[in-house]
This record gives C-alpha cells, sequence and structure tokens, in this order.
C-alpha cells in the first residue's frame, strides 16, 4: 500500500535545455510564479497529480555548474540541501549532452536521488546521434527518460518513472566521478582536519570535495566553523593546491566523456567543426551584426507597440469620458473625493492599463527573440560595445529597452548575471537623455541646482552623461 | 618592422624636440625680463601703440611740428633730434611714432595736439632680432632658432604617427598562446587556465579543461569570439579568451 505524502521534485537543467518546457508540461495550468524567498531571482512551482498522488514541481534557476560564483546556483544548491526534495529530475539536451552532463555530475553526489530527462532527442536524431537510453541508465545507475518535451513526448513516461521510484522501492545506486591517486590521499588530508566539525545537513565527503574545489561559499562557512588552529592547517593545505577546481571539472568531464562513449552512436560528422545557418554567420558577423540587431529591436519595438494598441486604447482613450462621467455622477460629493476619484484613480488606473498593455507587448516580443535563441547573438555583437563602458553584452537589451519605457528597461535588468552589473545597467539607463522616464533626470537636477537654474543644468549634465557614454563607447579603447 | 622602428624614432624625435622647445622657451621667458633692464634700465616696457584720446577726423599736424613738440616735452632718455632714426605716423591710433632702432626705444606723440603719450621700451623689435642668444652674437641666434622651423614640421608628421599608429594595430606581443591568438578556423588543445579562482571555475564548468580539443569559429581581434568545443558555440571577451592557454595542432 502507497502512503498519500507530499512529494516534492526539483527541477533542475541548464539554460536551453527545455527545463521550462517540461515544467510547463509537467503543471499546466497549477503553477505559480514568484521570487525565491528574500533573492530577486525568479522562482516557478507547481503541481500535478499522478495516478491520485499529488506531487509539487520546484523549478530550480537554470545555472550552468553548481559552484558558488552566483546567486542562481546558490540557491539551487541550498534548496536541495535544506528541503530535501524527494527526487531531482534533472534535464539535459540530448543533442548537446557532453556540456549538459555537467550539472548532472555536480547533482548527482548530492543527497537527493536523480532521474534523467534525456530531452531534445528530436534533434539528436537529426543531426545523427543515436543515444541508447537503457545504456546510458546502465553506465549512470540513474533512471533516464527520453523526451520530446515540446511535442509533449515522454512527459507521461517521465510522471510514470518518478511515481515508481517514489513508491516503488528501487534500488538507486548511482555512478559518481571520483578523484584519482594523489588528490585521493589530499582528500583524506583534509578529511581528517574538518572531522566532526561539519554542520549537520551538509554530507561530509561532499563538503571536503568543495574545500578541495576552493569553492568560495563553503569556504566561508568552514571558516566560521572549524577552530583556528584547524583552520590555519587547512589553508596551509590548500594554498599549496590552487587547482583543485581545474582539476575536478577535468574529472567530471572525463567521468561524462567514458559514458557518453559507451551510449552513443554518432554517424559520421567531424565533430570539430560546426555548421552555421546563414543567419547566425550574419547575426554574429563583424561589421553587419550591429545593424542587423538594431534593426530587429526596432521591429520588434514596433510589433510590440502594435500589438499592444487594443490595450493602451482601452486604457487611454475611454479615459476622459469615464472622467467627466464620474464627476457628474459625483456632483454631491465633497471635492476631495471627486478628486481622488476623477483624477487620482481614474487615471492612474487608466494609464495602469496602458502601460500594462506596453509591457505586455514587449515581454511577448522579447520572450520570442529569447526562445529563437537570437537574444545571445545580440549580447555577443553588443559586447563590444558595452564592455567599454563596463559592461557585458547582456546589458544592451535592457538599456535599449529604456529608450522607448524605462519601466520595461528596469525589469529586463533581470536577466543581466551580476549585482553590480544590474545597479549599473539601471541607473545607467534611467539617468541617459532620451529615456522614456525623463523625468527622473529632471528630479535630480532640480533637487541639486537652484530653480531656475535647473532646467540648463538639466540639459547640460543629460548632454555630459551622452557625450561621456559615446565617447566611450566608440572612441576610447581599454587595454584588456 | 619598418613601421615599429619608424614608431621607435618618431617618439625619440618628440621626446628630444620637445626637450628643445623647452629650453628655447625657458631662453625667451628668462631674455623677456632681463633683457630690458639690462640694456636700458628704468624704461617701461610697450607691446603697442597707445591709441590718440582725439578722433582722427582732424588733420594731423605736420612731422617737423610734431618733432619739435616732442623734443620740448623733454621726454626721457631723448637728448636730441639726432639720436631719432624712425619716425613714422600711424595713421588708424592717429599718433606719431619716434624710434631709436640701436636702444629700442620709442616715443609716442599724439597727431593731433603734438603731446607726448607714452614712451619705453620697445620690446617685440628688440625680442625679435636679440632673442634666443642674440644678444651674443646674431649668428648664434640663428643657430639656436634655425632647427625650430624645419623640425616643427617634423613634430606635426611623427605626431600623427603617434597618434594613429596604435590605432591601427594593437597587438601585443605574448610569449603563450592563448585562445585570442587564434584564428579562425584553427584547432587547438586547451593547455591551462589563468586568472582568479571565479573565471576559473565558471570557464572549466563551460568545458574549458586541459586536453580538449577547441576549434575557433570567429575570432575577428575586436570584440567577442565563438570557440566551438564539445558540441557547444562558446561566445568569448577577448580578456576571457587571453586567460586560456592553448597548443595549436597541427591538421
Amino acid at each position: 500500500m502507497s502512503e498519500k505524502r507530499n512529494i516534492t521534485i526539483a527541477l533542475a537543467g541548464q539554460p536551453n535545455t527545455g527545463k521550462s518546457t517540461v515544467f510547463n508540461q509537467l503543471t499546466g495550468a497549477r503553477q505559480h510564479v514568484g521570487n525565491w524567498p528574500g533573492k530577486t531571482v525568479e522562482q516557478k512551482t507547481g503541481s500535478y497529480t499522478c495516478q491520485g498522488h499529488v506531487y509539487h514541481v520546484v523549478d530550480l534557476p537554470g545555472t550552468y555548474s553548481l559552484t558558488a560564483n552566483s546567486l542562481e546556483e546558490t540557491i539551487a544548491r541550498d534548496f536541495i540541501f535544506e528541503k530535501r526534495p524527494d527526487i531531482v529530475v534533472v534535464v539535459v539536451d540530448a543533442a548537446q549532452l557532453e556540456r549538459t552532463m555537467y550539472l548532472l555530475s555536480e547533482v548527482l553526489p548530492l543527497p537527493s536521488p536523480v532521474i534523467l530527462a534525456l530531452n531534445m532527442m528530436d534533434v539528436a536524431e537529426k543531426e545523427g546521434c543515436h543515444i541508447n537510453p537503457d545504456i546510458l541508465e546502465q553506465q549512470i545507475g540513474v533512471p533516464v527518460v527520453p523526451m520530446v518535451a515540446a511535442k509533449n513526448k515522454g512527459v507521461t513516461e517521465l510522471t510514470e518513472a518518478v511515481h515508481q521510484f517514489v513508491y516503488g522501492r528501487k534500488e538507486y545506486i548511482p555512478s559518481i566521478p571520483i578523484l584519482k591517486g594523489n588528490h585521493q590521499r589530499l582528500l583524506t588530508q583534509i578529511q581528517s582536519i574538518i572531522k566532526g566539525n561539519v554542520p549537520s545537513f551538509y554530507p561530509e565527503d561532499w563538503i571536503v570535495l568543495k574545500l578541495f574545489e576552493n569553492d568560495a561559499a563553503i569556504s566561508t562557512l568552514m571558516g566560521n566553523h572549524l577552530p583556528t588552529d584547524q583552520w590555519r592547517k587547512l589553508t596551509e593545505i590548500l594554498n599549496q593546491n590552487q587547482d583543485g577546481s581545474l582539476v575536478m571539472a577535468s574529472t567530471r568531464y572525463a567521468w561524462i566523456q567514458q559514458i557518453i562513449n559507451a551510449a552513443i552512436e554518432r554517424t559520421s560528422r567531424d565533430r570539430s567543426e560546426v555548421r552555421r545557418g546563414r543567419f547566425d554567420k550574419i547575426a554574429t558577423h563583424l561589421f553587419w551584426g550591429v545593424p542587423l540587431a538594431i534593426v530587429i529591436i526596432l521591429v520588434a519595438f514596433i510589433v510590440a507597440v502594435t500589438a499592444s494598441m487594443p490595450i493602451i486604447t482601452i486604457g487611454t482613450s475611454g479615459l476622459p469620458t469615464l472622467i467627466t462621467w464620474t464627476r457628474q455622477t459625483l456632483t454631491g460629493a465633497p471635492d476631495w473625493m471627486i478628486a481622488m476619484i476623477a483624477d487620482g484613480l481614474m487615471t492612474g488606473v487608466g494609464m495602469a492599463t496602458a502601460f500594462l498593455g506596453f509591457m505586455v507587448g514587449m515581454f511577448l516580443v522579447i520572450g520570442i527573440i529569447e526562445d529563437v535563441g537570437y537574444m545571445a547573438r545580440v549580447a555577443f555583437v553588443a559586447d563590444r560595445f558595452m564592455s567599454r563602458i563596463g559592461l557585458h553584452g547582456k546589458s544592451f537589451l535592457p538599456m535599449f529597452s529604456s529608450l522607448g519605457c524605462n519601466i520595461a528597461g528596469v525589469l529586463g535588468c533581470r536577466v543581466v548575471d551580476s549585482w553590480q552589473q544590474r545597479m549599473m545597467t539601471l541607473v545607467m539607463g534611467t539617468h541617459r537623455a532620451m529615456c522614456g522616464c525623463v523625468g527622473t533626470c529632471w528630479l535630480c537636477g532640480c533637487a541639486l541646482f537652484r530653480q531656475h537654474d535647473a532646467a540648463y543644468y538639466n540639459h547640460v549634465a543629460n548632454d555630459a552623461c551622452c557625450l561621456v557614454i559615446l565617447y566611450r563607447i566608440f572612441v576610447q579603447t581599454n587595454d584588456c | 618592422m619598418l613601421k615599429k622602428e619608424l614608431l621607435k624614432w618618431s617618439r625619440k624625435l618628440h621626446k628630444w624636440v620637445g626637450v628643445y622647445i623647452s629650453i628655447l622657451v625657458a631662453i625667451w621667458l628668462v631674455e623677456m625680463m632681463v633683457l630690458p633692464a639690462a640694456m636700458n634700465p628704468g624704461f617701461p616696457t610697450l607691446n603697442q601703440a597707445p591709441q590718440a584720446v582725439i578722433s582722427s577726423e582732424n588733420q594731423p599736424i605736420p612731422l617737423e611740428q610734431a618733432l619739435k613738440s616732442l623734443m620740448d616735452q623733454q621726454p626721457d632718455g631723448l637728448s636730441s633730434t639726432a639720436e631719432l632714426d624712425e619716425m613714422v605716423y600711424l595713421p588708424k591710433k592717429g599718433v606719431y611714432r619716434f624710434a631709436n632702432r640701436e636702444r629700442y626705444l620709442e616715443w609716442y606723440v599724439e597727431a593731433k595736439t603734438g603731446k607726448m603719450l607714452t614712451n619705453g621700451f620697445d620690446l617685440n623689435s628688440l625680442m625679435k632680432e636679440k632673442a634666443m642668444l642674440g644678444w651674443t652674437h646674431p649668428i648664434i641666434a640663428g643657430i639656436v632658432r634655425g632647427p625650430f622651423y624645419f623640425l616643427f614640421v617634423f613634430l606635426g608628421i611623427t605626431g600623427c604617427y603617434i597618434v594613429f599608429y596604435p590605432r591601427r594595430k594593437r597587438k601585443r606581443r605574448q610569449s603563450v598562446m592563448t585562445l585570442s591568438l587564434l584564428k579562425k578556423g584553427q584547432v587547438a588543445v586547451v593547455r591551462g587556465l589563468f586568472g582568479e579562482q571565479r573565471f576559473i571555475s565558471r570557464v572549466s564548468a563551460m568545458g574549458f579543461t586541459p586536453d580538449t580539443q577547441v576549434t575557433t569559429v570567429q575570432n575577428s581581434k575586436r570584440g567577442p569570439l565563438i570557440a566551438y568545443l564539445r558540441d557547444t558555440q562558446v561566445g568569448l571577451s577577448h580578456g576571457e579568451a587571453a586567460k586560456i592557454q592553448v597548443e595549436g595542432i597541427e591538421q
């Protein structure tokens, strides 16, 4: 008899492996989008039922690895350790198996059992890669489910596999990448030092491995937990072996290759050549890449505004008549009430609806560009100019969006990697001229300068900022 | 190679011409202050002819009358008209200018009334003739000043070279072969990674581990480059690619 309990499934995978598609196929409309508690990273949770049992699915942030380098990775890692989901489903891209399995190799040593979802099997078949899931399963030791999530194939198999695993009491012995030879001696050394001083919810051998890899978060954690002389001993040993992360990455990739060589049959294709489409070549072209990007983004803006026209017109056109009607109906009421409702409430809601329309259009179009994969090319061609003002190519679109509407720009800053870069993009986009929210610039100008000089100074300050930014982007070159 | 040599010599030329010009300027400044005092102590220096107060509609008095009225006013440093070797009427300023070229003194007399306006040391002529060590001997001034005009032209040419050369070629000589130096289509094997811990762990997680084969898909020396490894195209900036040590392999 199977007990009904709350089963939590964590969905992990690298970006662009189809993880969101799998999530959407599993949960359908029963999902909730929010933020990880106290963080600015998006969190999607949902649930589905299978054979009468309810499964809660948590979509972990898409990351390339589980180091402590970024917030998303820390969130993913900590979730698995603290919440101990019953199963972690790792989604990999069958057409790019070698790279996408890196995350799997990092998730396997963690305390939760893993099921491998082999997505995009159709793309792999088209490229001539025949993957045998049974051999894969045998080699890794975890259940493997081939899927084509975009076409809704394999989703039922996945839910069945999950169900069988949770309630079926199958044996689970995963294969884990193991360090060789002389590195093992170092690991035992580290283990002997930290023995007994490890916080309870981390397994000891995992901590040893992370210390070997010079993981920043774990080092700080152990620095606080260990008594000082032991910490000093540990840092001495670690300082003599600085290349731990590189060694570990090589070990993981060696493990991956060993597994893949057994499970994949490739039809003849030169592995060192990459076939690039014509569009790809133009999109990343040294000379034509930028004009193409500008044209496409402008077209995207136009499409966004056109598509959202209906909602915007609802928000703005009906407004005057509605306001006059409200005033007429409320003639008896006190002045402040009429003002609050007619001028404040109605105008506010009307403008908000108009902006909502614009947001819908913008996010629709940006989402299409992102899914198609063109966003990466834009970031690629823009990186040359963005790096001269200290940003990365990814900041290009949020800054460019600030041209039209600063709100879209600020919301779009979510895609930028590090916190400092995000703030820089945000502030630069807001305080640039020709920005939708010029009002902010004017506010600052008026706050700092005398009133009738403020207009002049605003212009000057704005122009100066623009000139500095333009100069840095187009004229000055950094030596890097 | 030739261009490199030109660049090196341009830099040297700029340095030494700069030194030369600085010395000239220093000498000029010192002479401007010292020479007038040394030659004719007590006289103010004039750089320009003073302007007459009355407008120049009326006819000026004739030269002899102006001369006579000048002597009547007993100007400093002038004992007789024989000392004057230049007498000229300046219509625009409405003054007569009487000068003793040897001692570089000049006197200005108003053209209408004959009143003496100012007098003093004519600095411009002095500097033109005697500066740059010309007070020792005229030839020395020629020697000191002569190369200047010739060098000035060179300075312009080499200055342009120095400014524009780095923009054309930004090749940094490196002793280590890195990913950023590979040409399009070249295949190489990763040998090592430089840089800080964060960078190494990110890049090695993407697949850049030792003994991995990498193909350069696009490298234009400007902007990021695209490398192909482990079935993935990876975009890297030049700074990041320069931290990946590779060894090219023959195909």
